[in-house]
């Protein structure tokens, strides 16, 4: 480590293009990531919130992967993206591919591992504020001769809205910090932040910028979660609950 | 009973979306169970027979076979080792903290809190750089503290919030009842606060083992050749060989953690805190 105080790695953190590549890569690879899940993720914390009985069965399936152990699960994306994985063969069998394609260690698989990782992450908070969105507000747009699409465009949609900001800036804070999906399925061709991160501490032994990276890291994924709990803590005082 | 706001056809169109999302995510889960059972050298679809050769395979790594990786067993003897070392202290640590917490008023309390659910809240990777960092300031801190030190800071934090929400639910009037009885402060605590929050400690020391035992990140930046966790032993495994004979290790892995998991609710009813059961 250097003996001295400077903000020399601060600049490098700043100037350096191999540092902005990884940046804008991870943030590509996040919004990505956060879009996909909200989009997936949306009908499923309806479903979990209106599902009565089932609902803590649901809940225990949406927290099974979570239990199993990070490098099992993308072992598992490897079995499924390989050249003999079954991505290959339904495409290739379905006649929509020509042959296999390179799936495995892409920006792509990645995603893949990413989207299926944090969906429990969007569905959650989502799940516990339609929960508390009062069921006598659907009944007396349905009442006003309201279809159920225009019940949930004026209803359901709306009143959701602080789940889905707490879910979205959860997830994207998730995304930019994931550590081993880019890490085991990038094999080396996904270069994010947290790749260059420990390629910092590595491989070019620059422990200052590694250093710095982290605090850069900490500050953003920090004040995302500051808005994540502001918004549920939000809902609580709206709610009551 | 059918909601109105929406139809019946809007609620089957619902159902049917969970089935396809949940599929979805269970399938690396389902994946890796069918691949542990494939016959033949490399995991492909359809699988082309039954067989339980990657068990033997698996055997074949245990016992430091010829062409395998060695030390696996060691691996899987450290995790455990550091697991348990892990959940006794966060709990030791845990438990007191969130008491002192939850049943004192005092400078800093809120700062004190928060500090504790810190590592909650930093990218584990920023833990493992930091920890990194400050153990190359401090000096020689052999290996096994190193990781010991990693894991009680991500640990930690699951007992104080489990042991916190269970500290909620207690009447501190049963806390006053005992102490006007004639019990003092220590013997109060042993005999009422611990056994009601039993099943908040059970639930955040089961967290505490699942957590340590999986972590990945953290032990990534502080391992070392002779003393490796198992997800690192995993990692070094996956980068030269993918065969399915990991498959077999997966599988047994997650089969044993449900039944840990399935064991401990039965026993401690930790559905209830997990939000799991109402």
């Amino acid at each position: 480590m250097q003996p001295n105080w400077t903000l020399n790695a601060y600049s490098t953190l700043l100037t350096d293009p191999v540092v902005l590549t990884a940046f804008l890569t991870t943030l590509r690879i996040s919004l990505i990531v956060t879009a996909v899940c909200l989009v997936i993720g949306y009908p499923v914390a309806v479903g979990i919130a209106r599902a009565g009985r089932w609902r803590p069965f649901l809940i225990f399936l949406l927290i099974t992967p979570m239990l199993t152990d990070v490098l099992i699960r993308a072992y598992g994306w490897i079995v499924m993206l390989g050249q003999n994985g079954l991505i290959n063969v339904l495409m290739t069998s379905l006649g929509l591919w020509e042959r296999p394609h390179q799936l495995l260690y892409t920006e792509l698989s990645v995603i893949l591992e990413l989207i299926h990782e944090l969906c429990p992450f969007m569905v959650l908070p989502i799940a516990s504020v339609v929960e508390r969105i009062n069921p006598a507000l659907r009944e007396a747009a349905m009442n006003l001769k309201a279809g159920p699409v225009r019940t949930f465009l004026h209803i359901t949609l709306p009143l959701s809205i602080p789940g889905i900001i707490a879910g979205t800036f959860l997830t994207f804070a998730l995304a930019m910090s994931a550590f081993v999906a880019p890490l085991v399925l990038g094999g080396g061709n996904v270069i994010t932040m947290t790749v260059l991160m420990r390629q910092s501490m590595f491989t070019t032994l620059n422990w200052p910028l590694g250093a710095a990276q982290s605090v850069a890291l900490v500050l953003l994924v920090v004040a995302m979660l500051a808005v994540y709990r502001r918004q549920l803590a939000d809902t609580d005082k709206a709610i009551g609950g | 009973m059918r909601y109105a706001g929406e139809g019946r056809s809007g609620s089957r169109l619902l159902g049917g979306y969970l089935v396809l999302f949940f599929l979805y995510l269970e399938a690396p889960i389902i994946i890796i169970f069918l691949a542990s059972f494939n016959d033949g050298p490399t995991v492909r679809f359809p699988p082309v027979g039954l067989s339980l050769q990657w068990y033997e395979e698996l055997l074949h790594i245990a016992r430091d076979g010829s062409g395998t990786k060695p030390g696996l067993v060691k691996a899987l003897w450290t995790s455990a080792w550091l697991g348990v070392v892990s959940m006794v202290g966060a709990v030791f640590a845990g438990v007191l903290a969130a008491y002192g917490i939850q049943r004192y008023r005092f400078g800093g309390r809120a700062i004190l809190r928060q500090a504790l659910l810190l590592p909650l809240l930093f990218p584990q990777i920023v833990t493992g750089i930091g920890l990194l960092l400050w153990f190359s300031q401090v000096g020689s801190v052999p290996t096994w503290a190193r990781l010991l030190i990693g894991h009680l800071i991500i640990t930690l934090p699951y007992v104080v919030v489990t042991v916190s929400a269970s500290l909620q639910t207690l009447d501190p009037r049963l806390e006053e009842a005992a102490m006007n009885l004639g019990a003092n402060r220590i013997a109060t605590f042993w005999h009422i606060t611990i056994p009601s929050i039993r099943s908040g400690i059970v639930s955040g020391a089961i967290f505490a083992w699942l957590i340590s035992f999986s972590n990945f990140t953290v032990s990534f930046f502080l391992y070392s050749g002779e003393l490796t966790p198992l997800p690192t032993w995993l990692y070094e495994y996956l980068q030269h060989f993918l065969d399915p004979s990991i498959a077999a290790l997966s599988t047994l892995l997650i089969i044993s953690t449900f039944l840990v998991l399935a064991i401990a609710n039965r026993l401690f009813a930790l559905g209830r805190l997990a939000g799991l059961r109402k």
